[in-house]
């Protein structure tokens, strides 16, 4: 498992899956299924990972120390005692601002590049 | 007497498909299924339900192309984490790339090497190329081809395996050790590739043999179909037997040259540095590859009699050839799609 002095800027690019489930995590901790309907729902369905996916990634974020599983159990009573919590790490956080700069960056670059406000006429620019 | 309390029914088509989704897990790696078996296959159920509910039958069937899709392809690239590590370094894509350009390269080699074999002797082939420029243009081609490859190969690898062994020589000659040291599962699985490959090629070599070889065929003519029965399993073991150790040994020294890679942590600068022989090697390989296809078809054209002939390309040996041509271009592909991955890595990273 990576320190908290790990630079975040090592761990990047993310994969989507990877770059969702810190977003998903960021307002609190969740539990597998949670996440998947998170991400489908912060992404309006355009995700959708499955418990494949998802536990890989978890596995892999948790031995890059971006996430832990909580210790904490909700009452049996209101949820199944068997699932699994996870919560972000220091390190989580850092490397989903990092990554979140990353796309910021290269949006500032789509948009000098006329791509976003009129793509036809920076067709037609190059073309003549 | 307190009555139990009543479960509710699960549809047939969620235990169905529970079932399905547990034999997939089933295929995948045992620690990952010990570790997370039980919570995928719960929110797999959940994902069920929840479509079951919104969508009957016909929502829980539509789920399972896309969860198979993902099971299948997730618990490979699990099997190949299992087997290789995993490390997120700088630029891992580029370390890959380099690893799929070796292994790659490596084949290339071996069917450049064999495809030299065919056209061995050289004079009459260069007489042919004396009257026809273009058949001796395009062997000059696959022979400079070719060698630019291995030479790319030596030149951009030994910087690269070098930087490795110092990085662990601080470690003392256990860590050297341990960064070529193949696992006892993997040597396992690259005996098996090496016994396939060898079956595989002796099945081709009998296979031309018994299309193209000459008709009649005794014990003293040197085919093997004409020895007494236990003396050619004997000499089919014997043959399998040290081709596949010869395969195996080819195939352990380059797995063991790509663990060296995917174990060490290399320099941004290391890893851009590694894409010019890598754009080197793709471009040599796709010249000898086009070479090799249009010297064979030219010579069939220019030069059809002694293509038929023995000396020439017949007795099978344009099967051979286009095997060989095939295997070039296969290497080509990995190793272009290797070298366009890592430099898009690069850029995106330059960026």
């Amino acid at each position: 498992m990576r320190s908290d002095q790990t630079d975040p800027e090592t761990l990047l690019p993310l994969t989507p899956a990877v770059f969702n489930i810190l977003l998903a995590l960021a307002d609190g901790e969740r539990h597998g299924y949670s996440i998947m309907q998170e991400i489908s729902s912060q992404t309006q369905g355009r995700l959708r990972i499955g418990p494949t996916t998802l536990y890989r990634s978890i596995k892999h974020m948790l031995e890059d120390g971006l996430i832990i599983e909580s210790d904490e159990r909700p009452d049996p009573a209101l949820d199944d005692e068997r699932r699994r919590y996870y919560r972000l790490t220091n390190l989580g956080q850092r490397v989903a601002a990092a990554e979140i700069n990353r796309l910021e960056q290269t949006l500032a670059v789509a948009h000098s590049k006329l791509l976003l406000n009129n793509p036809g006429q920076s067709i037609a620019m190059r073309g003549v | 007497m307190a009555q139990k309390e009543a479960k509710p029914l699960v549809p047939k088509i969620v235990i169905l498909s529970l079932l399905l989704y547990r034999w997939l897990l089933s295929l995948g790696p045992a620690a990952f299924r010990h570790d997370y078996g039980a919570p995928a296959l719960q929110d797999f159920r959940q994902c069920c339900l929840a479509a079951y509910q919104k969508q009957g039958s016909l929502g829980v069937l539509r789920l399972w192309p896309r969860h198979v899709r993902e099971t299948v392809s997730g618990l490979l690239a699990e099997y190949w984490t299992e087997l290789f590590g995993r490390k997120r370094p700088m630029l891992p894509i580029i370390q890959r790339s380099m690893v799929a350009t070796f292994g790659a390269c490596v084949l290339f080699l071996f069917a450049y090497a064999a495809f030299g074999r065919i056209v061995d002797p050289i004079a009459p082939f260069d007489a042919v190329g004396r009257e026809y420029p273009e058949v001796a243009f395009t062997h000059a081609l696959v022979a400079y081809g070719g060698e630019i490859a291995l030479l790319a190969l030596v030149l951009g690898g030994l910087p690269v395996l070098f930087l490795a062994v110092k990085q662990a020589i601080p470690g003392g000659p256990r860590s050297v050790i341990k960064l070529f040291l193949i696992k006892p599962k993997q040597a396992l699985i690259l005996l098996g590739a090496a016994l396939v490959i060898t079956v595989c090629s002796l099945g081709f070599l009998l296979a031309t043999q018994y299309i193209f070889g000459p008709p009649s065929c005794t014990a003293t003519n040197g085919c093997i179909a004409g020895q007494p029965p236990l003396l050619l399993v004997l000499d089919l073991a014997v043959i399998i037997g040290s081709i596949t150790l010869g395969v195996f040994v080819v195939l352990a020294i380059s797995t063991s040259l790509s663990l060296v890679v995917l174990r060490s942590e290399f320099a941004t600068g290391m890893l851009r540095f590694a894409l010019v022989p890598i754009g080197i090697i793709a471009l040599a390989m796709a010249t000898t590859t086009v070479a090799a296809s249009i010297w064979t078809i030219r010579l069939w054209v220019d030069a059809p009699q002694f293509a038929a002939s023995g000396p020439g390309l017949g007795d099978g040996q344009t099967a051979w050839l286009i095997a060989f041509i095939a295997t070039m271009a296969v290497s080509t592909v990995v190793t272009s799609g290797a070298f366009a991955r890592g430099l898009r890595a690069s850029l995106i990273r330059a960026s």
